[in-house]
């Protein structure tokens, strides 16, 4: 049984489609993400998906019940991280932590938590003297609060600093290991490369593609890139007919080749390099990823 | 039972946490009382003079005449079925009654017997209308009779001796009230939207906190913060205006307890849907201005019509003003004012249902 069905699921404002018609299913223990830029849907969607807010048609099962009928159980065995968390400003954070805690059967401790989120230091400070990356770090907390078994977060690496968003990433994974399973969304393409076993790319409420992230970049026929400087007396014929390459580029000094074998063509252009003696600076290979896989399917870059 | 002792305890550390709310709650009102107190202390006003006409005579109405002439006083004449029910039911109206065969004693050089009827737990009025009389007396003498025959006069006190209601002691119970209502209409109703208006609620629906549990922990929060601002009040009255408290303090409990949960269950209602903080505070509004008219906070309800009275009496600020006067300076236990307490929690129950029924979290 899959941790979460969700079935011809549609969301409408007033004259704006925000979700269109979208099935899918989540399998237990997967880490599953949303890309899509913004306004695609993604809140929307994962909002429904919590109960939050009701759709206008379709079915959604959470761990096989009926999110309509069983809420109240539900509740139990989810977390939700939500984009914007507010809660009380003048709440301590382990109050916050221990109210929360409150509310369910089963709970984590309040020490366990606060070294989780590495906010042991502020554990006495008012909710709304915190940083914004720590207020997101709580809001984490309070969604990990009840132990779920399901858990969602929507861009939960939102304005957290590098060493932050690691731990936040130790902790997605080790929740993979427990085999819980975590629904995000994230406009960071290292985050769901790195993150997800699969991904459903949004964009005006409806979902583009969906799969692994490198099955989706395989199945488009996304090209390596190998970017250099290159000096003036350059045959451009002989760039085309290296090894690999099916397109290039060259603005300026500034070349780009495309190619299906990034390792072949980068080792014939040494070769024609050390032949010919020219020189190649600054050699950049960049393989494809979901940006360019997104900017592939709808002709948009994912953050406009 | 723990989630919403937990709850109640958290929602009290957030409100003492509030300076501002702190202020409202507890300054404000006793500055007012004190204020209001201050002003009205020794304010005396034209004394109400209700006069029955036994005798009909030229002699009699000759006398009314006079004292209506007089500035201190204002005369009205009563029908015989009037005087009895004011009789019964005094306020602290005094009352003059002419008796039959006036004019012929006075005629007949003997003495013209009149009775004044006051009413001693209401002291100060129907004292200062008598001194007024007395002070017209020989000019009415000598206007009425020209043989200066002295008129018999007679005093028959309605109320119970020794008390004596002064306005301090009218007012306080109706200022409480009055405070703990807007207290309650408006701190609640504006705290809950406001933290909507935030988005500060949207957290709580994801969890398995059910919505009347929440209703009910900040209830009773409120309660204590209310029950504090109402015993403070009390307090102040006391050391400042001598306040005469009769009742026992076990009745008194009982009374404002139901009084307090009514208007926090309707401050409730207020913000149960409410998106915005202005919303809000108009609701309340809309409730507190006709309340606070008809609440006998400042004067009694004996001027309105008869056919309104019973329903103006349960609306609850003036029923709760009406209880708290009739248990702290009337003495009454509260098992005496079942029918008001009653009346009380219908509203709170239809309240408290409306609450539960139509709250939203965002
Ligand atoms: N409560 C609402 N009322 C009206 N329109 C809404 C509401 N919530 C969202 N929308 C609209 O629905 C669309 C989808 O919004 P949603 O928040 O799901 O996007 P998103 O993919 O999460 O975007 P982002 O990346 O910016 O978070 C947007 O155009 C938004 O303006
Ligand atoms: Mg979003």
């Amino acid at each position: 049984m899959p941790a979460i069905t969700v079935k011809n699921l549609s969301k409408r404002y007033g004259s704006l489609q925000a979700v269109d018609n979208i099935s899918f299913e989540i399998e237990r223990g997967e880490i599953f993400g949303f890309l899509g830029p913004n306004g695609a849907g993604k809140t929307t969607t994962l909002e429904i998906m919590e109960g939050l807010r009701k759709g206008d048609e379709g079915t959604i099962l959470i761990d096989g019940k009926q999110l309509s009928r069983d809420y109240q159980e539900i509740k139990e065995i989810i977390g939700v991280q939500l984009q914007s968390t507010s809660i009380y400003n003048k709440i301590k954070v382990w109050e916050a932590l221990k109210l929360f805690g409150s509310y369910y059967r089963h709970s984590l401790s309040l020490e366990h938590m606060l070294d989780l989120l590495s906010l042991q230091e502020k554990r006495n400070s008012y909710v709304e003297r915190l940083s914004g990356g720590q207020q997101q770090r709580l809001s984490l907390g309070l969604a990990l609060i009840n132990d779920p078994r399901i858990i969602f977060l929507d861009e939960p690496s939102a304005g957290i600093d590098p060493q932050a968003r690691h731990n936040l990433w130790a902790i997605i994974r080790q929740m993979k290991e427990e085999n819980r399973t975590v629904v995000l969304t994230t406009h960071y393409m290292e985050e769901a490369q790195e993150l997800c076993d699969r991904v459903a790319i949004m964009d005006k409420g409806r979902i583009i593609d969906m799969d692994a992230p490198q099955t989706l970049i395989r199945k488009q026929n996304l090209k390596s890139s190998i970017q250099f400087l290159v000096s003036d007396h350059l045959d451009i014929s002989s760039l085309k007919n290296l090894e690999g390459v099916c397109d290039l580029k060259i603005v300026n000094k500034n070349a780009t080749l495309f190619s299906d074998h990034p390792v072949k063509t980068l080792s014939s252009l040494m070769d024609l390099s050390r032949k010919k003696s020219f020189r190649v600076d600054q050699i950049v290979l960049k393989e494809p990823n979901l940006e360019d896989l997104f900017l592939e399917l709808t002709g948009r870059g994912l953050r406009e | 039972m723990k989630v919403l002792m937990n709850q109640v305890l958290i929602e009290m550390k957030l409100f003492y946490r509030e300076p501002i709310s702190v202020f409202w709650t507890f300054v404000f009102p006793a500055v007012l009382m004190i204020m209001i107190g201050w002003f009205f202390e020794g304010n005396v006003t034209q004394t109400k003079l209700y006069i029955l006409d036994e005798d009909q005579s030229n002699k009699s109405s000759q006398l009314i005449d006079l004292l209506k002439e007089a500035s201190e006083l204002k005369v009205k004449v009563l029908e015989r079925k009037e005087f009895e029910s004011k009789k019964k039911d005094n306020r602290g109206e005094l009352i003059l009654f002419i008796h039959k065969g006036f004019q012929e004693k006075i005629n007949s050089k003997q003495t013209g017997e009149l009775t004044f009827y006051h009413n001693l737990a209401y002291g100060r009025s129907g004292e200062s209308g008598i001194a007024v009389f007395y002070q017209l007396l020989p000019s009415l003498v000598r206007k009425l009779t020209r043989y200066s025959v002295p008129l018999n006069i007679q005093k028959v006190n309605l109320g119970e001796k020794g008390k004596l209601l002064r306005y301090i002691d009218f007012l306080c119970p109706g200022i409480i009230a009055m405070s703990v209502m807007s207290t309650s209409l408006f701190g609640v109703g504006i705290a809950i939207t406001s933290y909507r208006e935030k988005g500060q609620l949207r957290r709580f629906a994801l969890t398995p906190l059910r919505k009347p549990v929440f209703i009910l922990a900040h209830i009773i929060h409120r309660y204590f913060v209310v029950l504090l601002q109402a015993l403070s009040l009390i307090l102040l009255a006391y050391m400042f205006f001598d306040l005469k408290f009769y009742g026992s303090i076990f009745s008194f409990l009982i009374v404002i307890t139901v009084g307090l949960v009514t208007f926090i269950s309707m401050g409730f209602m207020v913000a149960s849907r409410a998106r915005k903080s202005e919303t809000a505070a108009a609701i309340a509004n809309l409730l507190f201005f006709p309340m606070l008219l008809l609440g006998g906070v400042y004067f009694p309800l004996d001027n309105i019509p008869e056919v309104f009275r019973p329903a103006v009496k349960l609306l609850p600020l003036a029923n709760l003003t009406e209880t708290l006067r009739q248990v702290i300076f009337y003495g009454q236990p509260f098992y005496q004012l079942t029918d008001e307490i009653l009346a009380q929690l219908a509203v709170m129950l239809v309240c408290f249902a409306v609450s539960v029924k139509a709250f939203r979290w965002e």
